[in-house]
């Protein structure tokens, strides 16, 4: 476990260092949306609208980053030169991913609250039929169980596909692969599910699809291995 | 399929053994059946033509991948570590500089000697707290040879140390290399340039179609009368 805190620390400074520009944009953005005077809001709302477009699409980008971005952190740097440092820390490829796991977390938090910040920030520049991008969690969704799928198990069905794909350019059949089975794990779970189960058809749901991360972070890490990535 | 070759006189306690070491990259055979050997206070270079393995061949002795089959055993003296693997600058992130190397190396290394380390990148007069983007990769090179160097370890590894580098670089490099070798350990690094480094190396390694043939390069040229490079084109002709 030691081992492992000790991976995290460096890993995350790592991963922090190479966001820092992404982060101070961000930062520097809401900072002067935030100090922007309502009348120089209103002034860019009526003459320079390109303007609050381009700060929508850069929140829905965030939006996005927070759905997508967890699987890209498992998935940096396998088959480049630069693994060499994290093969030379001697930690075991299966402590590796259970880091960057760890590190979705707070990674797509700070996406999530980016876009609830920005949103917050675009009512300056609201009036009338005008819409923009808000990212947002119905209390249908649940969610923890959104959290765990977007966060944990759909990271680890991507980062098993890419890497028993093998290949740099195996990213969007990955992504394919892990957004398709993942729905269907849950269906299947609960089509095969006996009767006397089901009243716990979402727990029974959420240990199936919590084995299958075990199995998929395992199985990762053997072809990691076994390949020499 | 052409068999291991050695002309090296018997040997003391090697620090370094791999015997029948095979290693494939998705199912491509790369090395198969390579035995190496590395003796204490020795400098071998390994060669080959590209592809030839030369990479996988150094990762497998620093233990940063396992081979297929065989075994690799590592012998160190008592208080120092089996290996040390300097990193090239293709292997270190741009936004990192030497500050934050050397960080990374104490962080995980608890054989790096920091003072050391410290007193070498003091030697060089570079600049330590600029990133490394701003650097070329000559002066890269020789931020990580002063961290690997600096660990406390009885075999170091380098990977094309002469890379894409100048001559006046690539001449700093080699009697930075000479200066900085503890005592009695070993460098193993895989090399394009033999001529320059022949009379710097002990042995040379020649991987050819997946074997490997070691030799000293006293014999090539008591026995052979030839260059270390003329001795291994003549070694991979037919390539």
């Amino acid at each position: 476990m030691t081992e492992l805190f000790k991976y995290l620390r460096w890993d995350a400074k790592r991963r922090l260092y190479a966001a820092r520009i992404f982060l101070l944009i961000w930062f520097a953005l809401d900072l002067i949306v935030f100090a922007l005077p309502q009348a120089a809001c209103r002034w860019i709302t009526f003459h320079a609208p390109f303007l609050t477009a381009l700060f929508n699409i850069l929140l829905a980008l965030a939006g996005f980053g927070f759905l997508f971005y967890p699987a890209f952190i498992l998935s940096a740097s396998w088959f480049r030169p630069r693994r060499t440092m994290e093969q030379l820390t001697g930690i075991s490829t299966k402590k590796q991913i259970v880091s960057g796991l760890l590190l979705n977390i707070p990674s797509a938090l700070l996406l999530f609250l980016q876009s609830q910040i920005g949103s917050a920030l675009m009512q300056k520049f609201a009036r009338g039929g005008m819409s923009y991008f808000h990212l947002t969690f119905s209390e249908a969704a649940g969610f923890l169980p959104t959290f765990f799928n977007l966060m944990v198990f759909i990271p680890c069905l991507y980062l098993f596909f890419y890497l028993a794909i093998g290949k740099p350019g195996g990213n969007i059949p990955a992504f394919l692969l892990a957004y398709i089975f993942s729905p269907d794990i849950t269906v299947l779970s609960q089509i095969f599910l006996p009767a006397s189960l089901a009243p716990a058809a979402d727990l029974v749901t959420a240990l199936v699809k919590i084995v299958l991360t075990v199995a998929m972070v395992l199985g990762a890490a053997r072809i990691a291995e076994k390949r020499g990535y | 399929m052409a068999e291991n070759r050695m002309e090296i006189p018997p040997m003391e306690t090697p620090l370094l053994l791999m015997q029948k070491v095979s290693f494939s990259y998705n199912k491509n055979p790369l090395l198969c059946q390579i035995d190496l050997h590395v003796r204490p206070g020795r400098i071998i270079g390994i060669a080959g033509s590209n592809g030839s393995g030369k990479s996988t061949l150094l990762k497998l002795a620093g233990g940063l991948i396992a081979p297929s089959e065989g075994s690799i055993r590592l012998s160190p003296p008592d208080g120092l570590a089996p290996v040390s693997y300097c990193l090239t600058s293709e292997q270190i992130p741009g936004w990192m500089n030497a500050r934050k190397l050397m960080a990374y190396y104490s962080h995980f290394f608890a054989d790096f000697d920091r003072e050391r380390a410290q007193e070498l990148l003091d030697s060089l007069a570079l600049p330590q707290k600029r990133s490394l983007y701003w650097l070329s990769s000559g002066q890269i090179t020789l931020i990580a040879l002063s961290l690997g160097l600096s660990r406390r370890a009885a075999l170091y590894l380098s990977d094309e140390p002469l890379a894409s580098i100048e001559p006046k670089l690539r001449r700093d490099i080699r009697r930075f290399l000479l200066r900085c070798m503890p005592e009695g350990s070993s460098l193993v690094m895989v090399t394009h340039h033999l001529n320059e480094l022949q009379y710097m190396l002990d042995e040379l390694a020649i991987l050819h179609r997946h074997t490997i043939r070691q030799i000293e390069t006293e014999t090539i040229r008591r026995k052979y009368g030839i260059s270390v490079e003329d001795y291994f084109l003549k070694e991979t002709k037919n390539d």
